[in-house]
């Protein structure tokens, strides 16, 4: 309402989001769990001085950099573009609760930055020791980002009683944001040792390259036990309506949770035992499939967290739609009707004339951050085989009859123009010209 | 209804949300990160720049091929790392910037949306192409280094365009209206205001100079391994400062006499300390032009150096803060950054500074404390 809304026609603002969202979430959890990789790889050869293995280890280390440096950061920054695009409110608000968080994250985010670029570009020149230093920074720095994002992503569907205190450290270290930092960092763990198994099958030397791939293979184990501990964590400490949602009530996000630890269990369990059963004959086609089992892990994971905060951006307090939750008592809100508070919209009264254009413009607002018109998640077949006053009658009980729906928000008028609009998208009907 | 209420009726309203600080505590965070990302930034665009020219010249029409050569390869391997750094560096001022004008910005980059976000595709290809150019044989590729290098610059170009542009929409939020009514995909470029066009020059032109300081900066601390190096730089890069100097400031004075009449006055004498800012920056940049005119030994020396490097960072810090200024006298009445509500928090406000501070200390440790293997 206080924003102007972007139209994107086929795909919506909530696909367009998922599509950066899933390609960053893959590369940073790499970044962070390549951290812990670089550090114990340098605490191994600081032991055994394989210098094979250290020529492998540099070459990982470029890969890793090129990577993670730049479409990390890009994509990183490409979720915050892409979110205040499609949802301004509520990243508004996001950013003016944890603005020093973020903040924090970036100083962090800076060091991990030169602390990779150096290693990297400074590798033969440094001393072994101080090499083993720098790697040690950058997994400190990429972690403590980790810490820091976790915070504020698990904020979003798991507020605590911030809204109650509004203090600071109720809404960052809420109830899922344990279960959620221990998960994620078994994840990246275990996505360093899949990424570290791709670059092993590149190395000539047989012998070189089993041992890599079994070394990163451990990488996978703390993700095979714990894995399922916190998911089952995170899991109980949703709010009841997301559980619903995740055990049945939206078959498809049902669909998309079993996929997700489908993959997630193959992944680990195939890597693990072609590692240690077979490792000679490990191949860069398998750990491609690897990489497929884990961004499709990583991918239809984060597809659900997403799903499960419906219909909210920000739980109880933003719906998916950036009209609040409390608009009642809000003071800056006319409880008059939708359009009045609607600042880009130039109808304000609806009559015979205006009907559709009014329907339409409420459509945009209030629809239209989660529903295309034709494409993802369509409203024009949903809306089918419904006469005008069905549409009506929905919109009137909307999140009575889907509990992840936010609930219609305007008067009769408003409602009914609406309810003409969407019969509209399967029926030929047009406003009437305006008298003159 | 006057014009001013019609403008704050289309702003959207300021978060009610209280930020953890006083505004002004994030205005001085605003410019001090912009700062940071400014050097990384014009050393980035600068360097592509002059690699460009080098490389069209063949690399010999200034003198001896070797060294020339020696110069543009040195350019491009730093250039990847001026792009992560320009980046990194970036997420700063923006996530102030956000906290300040959110109703503006993001209001602003709804209304030109896909090209605002082509940036970031921009941003990768460039990054991509630039390691490639950098880290691998001037015969790979041969023929298509040079196209290459031009699409990483057009990709520069581009994105210091649209953030140009994206900024000087921002400051005119009573074209906001008619500009959604126009279109709601966001396929709106604004180009209809003489600064945007003015504006991107300058920051080409001064890109420029900044380059050429830090590559010389570069070869000066060559100087004892490699003399003739240092002066070769210092020889060509000298003409290039000199003409990106003559543009910027043919460009800058056009910029101040193409501002609103109050905000030249406010720079030209009525705001004391908006006159003092702009025009000591002025003259800390014609300290910069004595300096760079030594030529020989003179070049060469510390203190040449020293004033080169702290003139172009007081130019570079007293331009940000008057173009801070400027920002706010454009947006007049309509907005004010003041009107965010705040409530201190000392605890996470001590929590950023002292994690500042430590980062800070960690990074001046990563690139002056570490051990390197002696070489024989």
């Amino acid at each position: 309402m206080n924003y102007p809304f972007w139209d994107i026609p086929f795909l919506g603002g909530s696909m367009l989001i998922a599509i950066i969202a899933i390609l960053h979430v893959i590369v940073s959890h790499l970044a962070v769990g390549g951290g812990f990789y670089l550090f114990l790889a340098e605490f191994k050869y600081s032991r055994e001085k394989d210098v094979k293995f250290l020529a492998y280890l540099k070459s990982h280390a470029r890969f890793f950099m090129l990577l993670t440096t730049v479409f990390g950061a890009v994509s990183g920054v490409g979720i915050w573009f892409v979110i205040a695009l499609v949802s301004p409110a509520a990243t508004s608000t996001l950013i003016h609760i944890f603005l020093y968080g973020w903040a924090i994250e970036w100083v962090f985010f800076l060091v991990e930055i030169l602390a990779v670029i150096l290693y990297v570009y400074k590798f033969d020149s440094l001393a072994p020791s101080s090499r083993m230093q720098l790697a040690f920074i950058y997994m400190a720095a990429a972690w403590l980002s980790l810490f820091i994002i976790n915070g504020i992503i698990t904020f979003m569907l798991t507020p605590g009683d911030y809204y109650l205190t509004s203090n600071f450290f109720s809404a960052f270290f809420n109830p899922t944001f344990l279960p959620s930092l221990f998960f994620r960092t078994v994840v990246c763990i275990a996505f360093a040792g899949i990424f570290a198994m791709f670059t092993a099958t590149f190395q000539f030397e047989e012998e070189l390259r089993e041992k890599a791939v079994k070394y990163a293979s451990a990488y996978l184990l703390p993700a095979l036990i714990f894995m399922p501990v916190f998911a089952l964590w995170y899991f109980a400490m949703l709010p009841g309506l997301a559980r619903d949602i995740v055990t049945g009530a939206s078959a498809l996000i049902l669909i998309f949770a079993n996929i997700s630890a489908g993959s997630a269990f193959l992944m680990l369990a195939a890597g693990i035992a072609h590692a240690w059963i077979e490792p000679r004959r490990f191949s860069t086609i398998f750990t491609i499939l690897l990489i497929i089992f884990a961004s499709t892990f990583l991918a239809t994971f984060e597809l659900v967290r997403e799903a499960v905060r419906k219909p909210y951006t920000l739980y109880n307090r933003m719906y998916s739609n950036s009209i609040y939750v409390d608009k009642y008592n809000n003071p800056e809100i006319d409880p008059a009707g939708f359009l009045a508070n609607l600042k880009w919209c130039d109808i304000k009264k609806i009559d015979d004339s205006n009907m559709l254009a009014a329907g339409r413009e409420i459509y945009r607002y209030q629809c239209q951050a989660c529903h295309s018109i034709e494409g993802y998640n369509a409203i024009r077949p949903l809306v089918k085989y419904w006469s005008a006053d069905f549409c009506e009658a929905s919109l009137l009980k909307l999140n009575t009859l889907k509990k992840f729906m936010p609930p219609f928000f305007g008067n009769d008028a408003e409602r009914s123009a609406l309810a003409h609009y969407l019969f509209s998208l399967n029926n030929k009907i047009e406003d009437k010209p305006a008298r003159r | 209804m006057n014009l001013t209420s019609e403008i704050k009726l289309i702003v959207p309203a300021i978060d009610s949300v209280p930020l953890m600080g006083h505004p002004a505590l994030e205005k001085i965070l605003l410019v001090f990160t912009f700062i940071l990302h400014l050097i990384p930034m014009n050393i980035l665009l600068g360097s592509v720049i002059i690699a460009v020219a080098l490389k069209t010249q063949k690399l010999i029409k200034y003198g001896n091929y070797d060294l020339a050569y020696r110069l543009y390869r040195d350019i491009l391997k730093m250039l990847p790392t001026a792009l992560s750094l320009t980046i990194t560096l970036g997420v700063a001022p923006l996530l102030f910037l956000q906290s300040l004008y959110g109703p503006l910005f993001y209001t602003s980059t709804i209304l030109m949306a896909p090209f605002w976000l082509l940036i970031l595709a921009f941003i990768m290809v460039s990054y991509y192409i630039l390691y490639l150019l950098g880290w691998t044989e001037e015969k790979v590729l041969r023929p298509l280094r040079l196209p290459l290098l031009l699409a990483a610059l057009a990709g520069l170009l581009y994105t210091a365009f649209m953030y140009g542009s994206n900024n000087s929409l921002m400051q005119a939020p009573q074209k906001f209206h008619s500009i959604y009514n126009s279109t709601f995909y966001g396929l709106y470029i604004y180009l209809s205001d003489i600064n945007i066009i003015l504006r991107f020059l300058h920051v080409i032109a001064g890109s420029i100079l900044i380059a050429s300081i830090a590559i010389f900066t570069i070869s000066y601390f060559k100087k004892e391994t490699d003399r003739d190096f240092a002066v070769y730089t210092a020889d060509y890069l000298r003409p290039v400062f000199l003409l990106a100097f003559s543009m910027q400031a043919l460009i800058g004075f056009s910029m101040l006499f193409a501002q609103k009449p109050e905000i030249y006055s406010a720079l030209m004498g009525k705001n004391v300390l908006q006159t003092g800012a702009l025009w000591l920056g002025v003259a800390f940049a014609a300290v910069q032009l004595i300096a760079a005119h030594f030529k020989g030994e003179y070049i060469l020396k510390k203190a040449t150096l020293i004033t080169l490097l702290i003139s172009a960072f007081a130019c570079l810090c007293l331009m940000a803060v008057t173009r801070d200024f400027i920002r706010d006298a454009e947006i007049g009445t309509a907005f004010s950054y003041m009107s965010n509500p705040y409530q201190w928090n000392v605890i996470v406000l001590g929590a950023f500074f002292i994690t500042l501070a430590g980062g800070l200390a960690v990074c001046a440790y990563m690139l002056f404390g570490l051990k390197e293997i002696k070489k024989p």
